[in-house]
């Protein structure tokens, strides 16, 4: 993996302080790696729009710049810029979009920043999650300007509309029923003047991220730390999800305590795949919680069928039903 | 009860189906204590549980599981405490496309919740495969008060269905040890 060095040049405190923490998370996520550095050593530079000496000066360098403005700023006219504030993701899709120009024709001449069709570039496609992913993520996370309107996807198989405000997706049965059973290629979610038709039929966000996300999101997605702890606000709806006994016993861990994926997985023995997966539905539906950095006791693993007053009477129970995974 | 026993209580309104339920799982004639149904205006139904219904499933090499199921009618509430004594958890069925839904919601999940302290699962009768909105208003309604058991859509007449139930109860159970055994 190529290294690269981002250096900040008049950035307030809490943005650089904001763009260190967004670094590490990023760490390992990203087409290249990016670490901090002085200015001068810079591969490339991360700028305050503000017109300040220091700015100006190291405006006229050769250095990529990306150019940070306020929400209530005119947008620089600056092959890549950032809005103050912003989100890992969009960190991340700018540092991909500026190593992709350097890796391609040099440092000297970067191509024009071009606002996407979609919600998100459709080209900042991460190494885990699929550009539908990642538009769906920057929507429900607020990306969007008019929530109360409607939002398509494409494929081959039909038009996917999304309505954030009430969290709700619209397909022909048909789509949901490929979506749910194969692995079909949705494009990025953008803004629509269409309307859902009479025979589309609903479906929730968290059964749809549940069905998209076995060939949309398989790796934790990178916005999330691996490293750290998830918590289960609530079970998610069933609707369309497997009710396997890995699910359920996921649900049952996360929403009584935060656990990092590794405890997780030793307790429920589920894969890391499949926790993965789940992780991002949820998250993705807001369902959970993450915590940075916390200290977390493992539950014994008791769980050990026959430790607990009932673990040797459920294990049997199991049998007696074949319920047993 | 004995050590190689637990119980697992059924609870819900009149016609939720806990006798079907618990007549699903267990090895043997479910016990009931019917009367005849003086409110038909709630339940459509001839007979309905005065004290409670009683199944046991014998597990292989000794021991089993109690299953209890509540009257659902509120005048014999005094039952519910008595059946609830020493449950590893509780089911409450309820009927989806009663029009008193979100009161009967209320009335049982207050009276066997307990602060999350018994594993609570919910499930949801008569409704349409695709019909969504009711298990959300439920959610919803419960989130409110900041109380979060799984909640699905069943039909009580197939066994699958309530040992889904069974399944996620037991998932919380499990968990519960652990907390126990941490402590």
């Amino acid at each position: 993996m190529k290294n690269q060095r981002l250096g900040f040049v008049g950035l307030g405190d809490d943005t650089a302080s904001a763009c260190l923490s967004m670094l590490k998370i990023m760490d390992g996520r990203s087409e290249v790696s990016w670490s901090h550095s002085d200015p001068d050593s810079a591969d490339v530079l991360m700028i305050s729009c503000d017109q300040t000496d220091e700015t100006q000066r190291w405006a006229r360098s050769d250095k990529p710049r990306i150019v940070v403005y306020d929400s209530n700023q005119k947008k620089p006219a600056s092959p890549f810029v950032l809005q103050h504030p912003f989100r890992v993701m969009q960190l991340l899709s700018v540092l991909d979009e500026v190593a992709g120009t350097l890796a391609l024709e040099g440092p000297s001449v970067p191509q024009p920043h071009s606002p996407s069709q979609g919600v998100v570039s459709s080209s900042t496609v991460s190494n885990s999650v699929s550009p539908f992913w990642l538009s769906l993520h920057e929507v429900v996370n607020g990306s969007v300007s008019n929530p109360a309107g409607l939002l398509v996807s494409s494929s081959p198989h039909g038009l996917l509309y999304f309505k954030p405000a009430s969290q709700r997706f619209y397909a022909s049965k048909a789509l949901f029923r490929q979506l749910a059973a194969a692995s079909v290629e949705l494009g990025p979610l953008t803004p629509t003047t269409e309307v859902v038709s009479d025979e589309m039929v609903a479906c929730p966000l968290f059964s749809l991220c549940w069905m998209v996300s076995r060939y949309s999101a398989t790796h934790l997605a990178p916005w999330m730390n691996p490293e750290g702890a998830f918590h289960l606000k609530r079970w998610p709806s069933f609707g369309t999800l497997e009710k396997s006994r890995t699910h359920l016993s996921l649900c049952a861990l996360m929403t009584k305590r935060p656990l990092t994926r590794e405890q997780v997985q030793q307790v429920s023995h589920c894969s890391e795949e499949e926790l993965d997966r789940f992780i991002n539905a949820c998250e993705m539906s807001d369902l959970m919680v993450f915590e940075e950095a916390v200290q977390v006791s493992l539950p014994q693993a008791s769980a050990e069928e026959g430790k607990g007053r009932f673990g040797g009477l459920i294990k049997g129970l199991r049998s007696r039903l074949g319920l047993s995974a | 009860m004995t050590n190689d026993e637990f119980k697992i209580l059924f609870t819900g309104p009149m016609g939720a189906g806990k006798t079907t339920a618990i007549t699903a799982l267990s090895d043997q004639e479910c016990v009931s204590t019917d009367v005849v149904n003086t409110d038909i205006d709630q339940c459509d139904k001839e007979m309905t549980t005065a004290a409670l219904d009683y199944g046991y499933i014998n597990i292989p090499g000794g021991g089993g599981v109690r299953l209890y199921g509540t009257p659902g009618q509120e005048r014999f509430r005094f039952m519910w405490p008595i059946l609830a004594n020493n449950a590893a958890g509780v089911i409450v069925l309820l009927n989806g496309e009663h029009p008193d839904l979100d009161s009967h919601l209320s009335v049982f999940v207050d009276a066997f919740w307990e602060q999350g302290a018994m594993p609570m699962v919910i499930g949801v009768g008569r409704l349409a495969s695709e019909d969504f909105e009711v298990i959300e208003r439920i959610t919803d309604t419960l989130l409110e008060r900041h109380i979060s058991p799984p909640i699905f859509s069943v039909d009580v007449r197939e066994k699958d269905d309530v040992l889904l139930l069974v399944e996620a109860l037991l998932c919380q159970i499990e968990v519960n040890e652990m907390g126990m055994m941490q402590a």
